[in-house]
């Protein structure tokens, strides 16, 4: 069980709405010191012009007879008619040359969130049990802690050697069932300056703690007097805005689950019910339920926007409806979204964990995430690698490694061992450890 | 898994580069021995009959900047016995850059098996745009005829940069103090640190995303002792001691970026 002063998460908007940055003062164990590694990138193609496109929601006849038989009170809200966008050039074929998925997206939603292990301190000692690490960094670009609280804020550990590794980090903000609308009724609450006051918190949260944007994930409905056409998206575009204000590289992602009709309605993919909310944000983070053809229709809506790497298709790893079943099966899921050229968002990938409790955690880690070392072309089975991008270690002008895990039988310092299992503190070992600066001040 | 502490946060760069079954040479992490922290590398021969000539494991893939820059290895040669040791193997790091990806091999210094040992390799001379793009660890060697295989090599950290990353005059560490019984039995300590050198290549040091930061300046992490005694790490500027721990002479050391340590002062 976790001691809740281990972690800083809220659960409620008005514990959203009280924080302030001097709350740190006490919470320093709480706040990342390691700054996000700058990867080295390739050099770009030639630049493509990125047309901002309008998409208006022309209700089609189908919504309109779903949206009829709503009671009163679910109705979708009057939406602007806007002119209708110029018809997009025909998308290049789907079926590219196989080239790597630009980037993933892991999503930690580890057993709830927030365990021991995760504290800002760590455990000295630890109690013997498996530990989950994620250990294949080099094929990540973002990272997301999740959690069901209403605002998960990622624990430092997390953010420091996510940020060592050259991946962002993203907190959550989830809202879900009656609890969550009754949040909803004061997330569009306006400062004194006509700000979004809760866009201004969920930035100044990220700056402050040291991580790099937000997950928006909206599975309730706004209680109805509590939205107006279009003030959502005026929202998500604040938020967007602030988070690269403070956070160089912040990223705000917009899971599909609200549509503009202000319903829970999982689209699957990038349709004109969630395109404003896309637009409004860094990307899309799909849900898990999609088949090919839907994958296809929607990079076709992406490609029109000039945006197919920012929407990132799930995959739910513990299966759940996803293609291919989760598991060692996301292998089919990932080959139709390397053909779309998306990105992807592994929902759980801490399956490899979970579903074996842990046991052989390593080697099937391993499997998942790069191959057991058998000759992959050949193996109808593939991991996570075959798909993707590897990513360069370590800057263009800096590589260091000690080959830590996050966890072991004892610490060295400079090759002497200086803590063991065999008890708290049993190896005197200090004074001339050979400290390479060991000058007086 | 025995696991005596675990931390999140002290994981570090690990390989991204995975042997193949079919490959002489392998890597694995090992507990049983580090350089720093609780893991470091082993890279082993595999066992049958292995003809002579050259074996590489691959470790990573990387874009660092070539030219100008030093790689700093902290290694252990696995002690053998005499009968064991094969007449003219080399084992060292390579590395592969430019156009033609050839593979540039540094030979480790020999000496004494059993201990860890460090060496800092010659700048890199090479063009301007040149970068590091493959990295890992090659074992010269004679037919080896024995049917079990034998570890080559520990590998402690493994450093590159043409940029000096061990400050020349490290931040200095303020005494720990230790002001606050929180009223729940437990302590906080808390320290300051100190920019002290401003010289050119300690601000292009700084500059060097990665090898400082706002919070901690020079130093990526504290080791926090109690006498002579490790009671853990810190990666901010205070440390919360567990209740039940006894009021001790507390003091901690600074873990540059690079992975040098710099002493500290004592607590108060």
């Amino acid at each position: 069980m976790s001691n809740p002063k281990d972690f800083i998460y809220f659960s409620k908007i008005s514990e959203l709405a009280d924080w302030r940055p001097e709350d740190t003062e006490i919470q320093a164990s709480k706040v990342s010191n390691t700054p996000l590694l700058d990867r080295w990138l390739p050099p770009p193609p030639p630049d493509l012009p990125r047309p901002e496109l309008i998409v208006s929601v022309r209700p089609s006849e189908d919504i309109e007879t779903q949206a009829s038989k709503l009671p009163s009170t679910q109705q979708p809200l009057p939406l602007p008619l806007l002119p209708p966008p110029p018809l997009p050039p025909p998308p290049p074929p789907i079926h590219l040359p196989a080239v790597g998925i630009p980037n993933i997206l892991s999503c930690h939603d580890y057993k709830g969130g927030y365990h021991l292990d995760e504290s800002a301190q760590g455990q000295f000692p630890a109690p013997p049990s498996p530990i989950y690490t994620a250990a294949h960094l080099h094929l990540i670009d973002t990272f997301v802690y999740f959690s069901h609280h209403l605002v998960s804020i990622p624990p430092s550990p997390w953010i420091n050697t996510l940020h060592r590794n050259g991946v962002r980090v993203l907190g959550t903000f989830i809202t879900e069932g009656s609890a969550g609308s009754t949040a909803l009724s004061r997330l569009l609450d306006k400062g004194s300056a006509g700000e979004y006051m809760f866009a201004t918190q969920l930035a100044l949260i990220a700056e402050t703690y040291g991580f790099d944007g937000w997950l928006i994930n909206i599975e309730a409905s706004f209680p109805r007097k509590n939205l107006v056409p279009g003030e959502l998206e005026a929202f998500l575009k604040e938020l967007r805005s602030t988070v690269r204000e403070l956070v160089p590289g912040g990223l705000v992602i917009w899971y599909d689950a609200l549509t503009v009709h202000n319903q829970v309605d999982w689209q699957n993919g990038l349709t004109q019910l969630n395109a404003p909310f896309f637009q409004a944000t860094d990307g899309l983070f799909t849900n898990y339920w999609w088949q090919k053809q839907k994958l296809e229709d929607t990079r076709t809506m992406a490609s029109a926007m000039n945006r197919v790497p920012d929407i990132y298709t799930g995959i739910d790893c513990f299966g759940r409806g996803s293609l291919g079943g989760g598991g060692f099966g996301v292998w089919e899921a990932l080959s139709l979204i390397r053909e779309a050229g998306t990105s992807v968002a592994l929902f759980a990938p801490g399956w490899t964990y979970e579903h074996f409790g842990g046991k052989d955690f390593e080697s099937i880690d391993r499997k998942f995430w790069v191959g057991d070392g058998s000759d992959v072309g050949s193996n109808p089975v593939k991991p996570v690698s075959y798909f993707v991008s590897e990513k360069a270690c370590g800057g263009p002008e800096f590589f260091f490694t000690n080959f830590n895990r996050a966890f072991g039988k004892g610490w060295w310092v400079n090759g002497v061992v200086c803590f063991t299992p065999r008890s708290r503190f049993p190896t005197p070992c200090r004074t001339d450890i050979g400290c390479l600066h060991n000058r007086k001040p | 898994m025995n696991t005596s502490w675990v931390h999140i946060g002290a994981q570090s760069l690990l390989p991204s580069k995975y042997s193949q079954n079919t490959d002489k040479l392998k890597w694995s992490f090992t507990d049983e021995i580090a350089y720093f922290g609780g893991t470091s590398l082993n890279i082993s021969i595999e066992g049958g009959s292995v003809a002579g000539g050259v074996d590489f494991c691959p470790l990573y893939s990387t874009a660092i900047t070539a030219n100008g820059s030093s790689i700093q290895v902290a290694y252990l040669l696995p002690e053998r016995s005499p009968t064991e040791i094969l007449e003219g193997e080399v084992v060292g790091v390579y590395y592969t850059s430019g156009v033609a990806q050839t593979k540039t091999r540094l030979p480790l210094p020999q000496g004494p098996r059993g201990g860890w040992k460090t060496a800092k390799f010659p700048p890199i001379a090479a063009g301007p745009n040149e970068r590091i793009e493959e990295l890992g660890i090659y074992y010269e060697h004679p037919a080896i005829p024995t049917s079990s295989g034998f570890k080559v090599l520990a590998l402690g950290n493994l450093h590159i940069s043409p940029i000096p990353t061990v400050p020349e005059r490290p931040s200095r560490i303020t005494e720990v103090v230790s002001p606050l019984d929180k009223g729940d039995s437990s302590t906080k300590l808390s320290w300051r640190v100190y920019k002290r050198d401003f010289s050119p290549v300690m601000r292009k040091l700084r500059s060097v995303h990665g090898c400082f930061s706002g919070k901690t300046g020079d130093f990526a992490s504290f080791l926090v002792w109690r006498g002579e005694e490790l009671v853990g790490v810190s990666y901010c500027l205070e440390y919360d001691v567990p209740a039940g721990v006894a009021v001790g002479d507390w003091r901690v050391d600074g873990v540059t970026w690079g992975g040098a340590i710099v002493k500290g002062g004592g607590g108060k």
